[in-house]
């Protein structure tokens, strides 16, 4: 079935998806509609291929590429018990196109805590949110990426080095002159400071580094303690407006003890 | 890794955090744990001028941490569950006017304290005070011989005979006293003070502190202090040669496994600062050193001077920030400098995280020091 917003309302997503908490529900909606019915029976692929199941859940990633280079070409579900579980193994699924195995048994339902989680909403509890932590609808897809690691490590042996994957800018920004990242990136701090209503003077740009870190500065209207908030929330809508993980900064403060030599 | 191999000694080289499961398990129900250990300083100021020191780069807003403010601060801790407090950081504690103070009214409280210094202005009557309130006293000396240690830790070459009859003094004071303080010497290590290992591992055996740990030296994301990671391979020997200097009651110890890793990080997220908390001398509170510059403006919490620990502890700011922390949108290999303070603690809480082993069933005496975790 597949579900639209529209279909649904907020009051009854709380008995439809009592297995995940609130702060998952509009992701879970968003999800399922988007997915338009997942097919949940594995596919075959070319490439080596990788099965696991845990408690009634199955998974199968197809991998492709050169030895220690692998990445996952497809992976899909099957066995998702409600919508909440669905939703998490779409996430999952989605997330792992172009990862590592390893990298997908690692640290894919991190991500897909990321991609569920409603950013209007509060968290579920006052701590720190992990898969650990992220309730019922995150318990059999853990055991499922548990079993994953072992299938895997069972054809190839144990994981070598560290796992240091990290998608790297997209190659469209990449071909970018910087003029013209600097142009977009400008214009997209001031538009988000107007929708912050913070003043032309309140926050620039400063500098734009060689790792395109985007280095801003203060006025001396804002209080000390609004910046931290101002600069996560800037730092999350240029990575959202862009695609890009965007880190943003202050400038550096010198060290002002007389005596050090740096 | 575990770190449940190595608990019958001093732990110098690893984590005691599997030994805090109660709190590991309140952390994975989402619940808002209380910092085992905080490392903070009294300070950001400092006497010397050390060649390696990090501090350098950790410049913040300075506050001045009064007498009022560390004694609320230290209340706020015992309130909350903080269960020890290290005088390390970003400045020399020692010369902070409330020092004495601040470490025996902490020991009151019931916190476990503990101090790193660079030894020069502490004497008899200081050590007298503090020592029998502190679970450790760590010098910090990163030569054996005067004309280098006034090179790398940039003083004048006598300051290094003070230094010196200061930590006899704290062996002797300890002795005499029956004292349970462990006395320890640090060598921050970088490759171009090799020459230095020996002759310190021999001053060590001479003034008889409890151990010497030689250290690798951390670094910023932008390598700014230009610490050659590759160069601790060629000290190895040499290492395991200060090391075969330990006898029955002095220990010489390399952090082999931070060196071993080259400066590189094996996980992404960073799990350990809720759990291992780090303080500016500012009075800064922000979830680790490497993020106390002000650069790093996005991370910073509060600050003790200007608002009450526990309040800053119970606020939204405080979770939001440990959250991001442990997001997709934090990466440690890329975001932050080489080997930080939690970076044992990082290790095993990401093995954990990501299902590699289960809490490990604990077995024989805790470790000592097992509130510095």
């Amino acid at each position: 079935m597949v579900l639209s917003i529209s279909e649904i309302s907020v009051t009854e997503d709380g008995a439809r998806f009592a297995d995940a908490f609130e702060v998952f529900h509009r992701g879970i909606i968003r999800t399922l509609a988007e997915s338009g019915g997942a097919v949940e029976e594995p596919v075959p692929a070319g490439g080596a291929e990788y099965r696991a199941q845990a408690e009634g859940l199955t998974v199968s990633i197809a991998v492709s590429g050169e030895s220690g280079q692998e990445r996952v070409s497809r992976m899909s579900h099957g066995g998702a018990a409600s919508d909440a579980e669905r939703a998490v193994l779409e996430q999952l699924c989605g997330f792992a196109v172009g990862a590592t195995p390893r990298e997908v048994v690692e640290h894919g339902l991190t991500y897909v805590l990321e991609r569920l989680r409603d950013p209007q909403a509060p968290r579920p509890f006052g701590g720190i949110l992990t898969p650990r932590s992220a309730g019922a609808c995150f318990v059999r897809p853990r055991l499922l990426m548990k079993a994953l690691r072992q299938a895997y490590i069972a054809e190839n042996g144990p994981f070598r080095g560290d796992n240091d994957f990290d998608r790297p800018y997209s190659e469209t920004w990449l071909a970018m002159a910087p003029a013209a990242k600097r142009a977009l990136l400008e214009d997209l701090v001031q538009r988000w400071r107007t929708g912050a209503g913070l003043a032309e003077t309140s926050m620039a740009v400063f500098d734009i580094d060689r790792y395109d870190r985007v280095i801003v500065m203060f006025g001396d209207d804002v209080d000390v303690w609004d910046k931290p908030p101002h600069l996560r929330a800037l730092e999350r809508w240029l990575r959202r407006e862009t695609g890009e993980r965007i880190e943003v900064f202050v400038e550096v403060a010198k060290d002002s003890n007389r005596i050090r030599r740096l | 890794m575990t770190g449940m191999t190595d608990h019958t000694e001093l732990i110098l080289d690893g984590t005691k955090i599997a030994w805090h499961q109660d709190r590991i398990r309140a952390w994975e129900r989402g619940e808002r744990v209380a910092p085992i250990t905080i490392d903070m300083s009294l300070t950001r100021a400092c006497n010397y001028a050390c060649h390696f020191c990090y501090a350098m780069l950790q410049e913040n807003e300075r506050k001045v941490i009064d007498k009022r403010a560390i004694f609320e601060f230290l209340e706020d801790c015992a309130e909350i569950g903080v269960k020890g407090i290290s005088f390390v950081s970003d400045g020399e504690s020692t010369i902070s006017p409330v020092f004495v103070d601040a470490v025996k009214y902490g020991h009151e409280l019931g916190l476990s304290m503990a101090v790193g210094t660079n030894g020069f202005v502490l004497n008899r009557r200081k050590l007298g005070e503090v020592l029998p309130a502190l679970t450790y006293l760590r010098v910090n000396i990163s030569a054996g011989e005067r004309a280098r240690y006034a090179e790398i830790m940039g003083v004048k070459e006598h300051w290094f005979d003070r230094v010196c009859q200061n930590i006899r003094d704290m062996a002797t004071i300890k002795r005499e006293q029956g004292l349970d303080v462990t006395i320890g010497m640090q060598m921050v290590l970088m490759p171009e003070y090799a020459d230095q290992i020996m002759p310190l591992a021999r001053l060590g055996k001479e003034l008889r502190p409890d151990y010497l740990v030689i250290k690798h030296c951390s670094d910023d994301e932008d390598g700014s202090l230009g610490v050659d990671y590759s160069g601790y391979k060629d000290l190895y020997r040499t290492l395991h040669d200060a090391e075969a200097l330990s006898d029955e009651s002095y220990s010489v110890q390399v952090k082999w496994s931070k060196i071993d890793t080259e400066g590189t990080r094996s996980y992404q997220r960073c799990y350990g600062a809720p759990f291992m908390l780090q303080m500016s001398g500012s009075g800064l509170v922000a979830p680790c050193g490497m993020l106390f510059n002000e650069r790093y403006k996005k991370f910073h919490i509060g600050n003790i001077c200007e608002e009450r620990f526990r309040d800053i502890f119970a606020g939204d700011r405080y979770w939001e920030i440990m959250n991001y922390l442990a997001s997709p949108a934090f990466n440690a290999q890329k975001m932050c400098g080489s080997l930080c303070l939690q970076h044992k603690v990082n290790e095993f809480l990401d093995g954990y995280q990501k299902e590699q082993f289960d809490l490990p069933e604990l077995q024989g005496n805790p470790p000592m020091h097992l509130n510095f975790v």
